[in-house]
């Protein structure tokens, strides 16, 4: 089990969990921001996409295909 | 998994060569199937880390989640690959399968590898067993 500021070595000389030093725990708190900024960018994304694909199916609509025919499509 | 927020459910992996993790140097690219449909979850040729997908993310909680790896030719001196799949309840409602694999991009034996969670942040992983095959021809 691995808890906070500590890592496990797996080895085949055996398990050992070993205090992460200060850089160490520095590091994990940087890549947690970097982290956030990569969620947020996947969020933004993901909506674009929503809204991109409500507009192109509308457009369709008004092209005369019904939502069978638009799902066959893009699905 | 656990930790303070979602970002910390996120699995994570390096390749170590001469016992340290790369932070560079390998691809990967990982899907999702779950029953609204099938598609792409991550990829890159320049994260400093695989993403392999969300995990359950409450400590004792009864969604676990199981991931596997197959390791090929560790030792030999050639770009290492990785396969690596996982079943989860990620964020303990959505039921997933996390299906990639990671590359090393450098000819070289590879000495382990090394998991974290959210992109090597804070958050934590509770491990209840570990099990690890060898298989040589």
């Amino acid at each position: 089990m691995m808890t906070d500021n500590i890592k496990v070595l797996i080895t085949p000389e055996g398990i050992e969990e070993v205090e992460m030093t200060q850089e160490e725990i520095d590091q994990a708190e940087a890549n947690d921001l970097e982290f956030q900024e990569k969620l947020e960018q996947e969020e933004t994304d993901k909506t674009a996409k929503e809204e991109n694909k409500a507009s192109g199916r509308q457009k369709l609509k008004e092209l005369g295909l019904n939502d069978d025919e638009i799902d066959a499509l893009i699905n | 998994m656990s930790g303070s927020g979602l970002s910390n459910t996120r699995f994570s992996l390096r390749i170590n060569v001469g016992g340290t993790a790369k932070t560079s140097g390998h691809y990967f690219a990982t899907y999702v199937l779950q029953h609204s449909g099938f598609s792409k979850w991550d990829s890159s040729a320049s994260q400093g880390y695989a993403d392999m997908g969300y995990l359950h993310n409450s400590s004792g909680s009864t969604s676990q989640a199981h991931a596997e790896f197959t390791i090929f030719r560790p030792l030999q001196a050639d770009k290492t690959t990785i396969l690596h799949d996982a079943t989860t309840w990620d964020n303990g409602t959505g039921f997933g399968r996390y299906s990639g694999a990671t590359a090393n991009n450098s000819a070289e034996a590879i000495s382990g590898i090394t998991l974290g969670a959210g992109g090597f942040g804070s958050g934590n992983i509770e491990i209840d067993q570990i099990l690890v095959y060898g298989l040589k021809k």
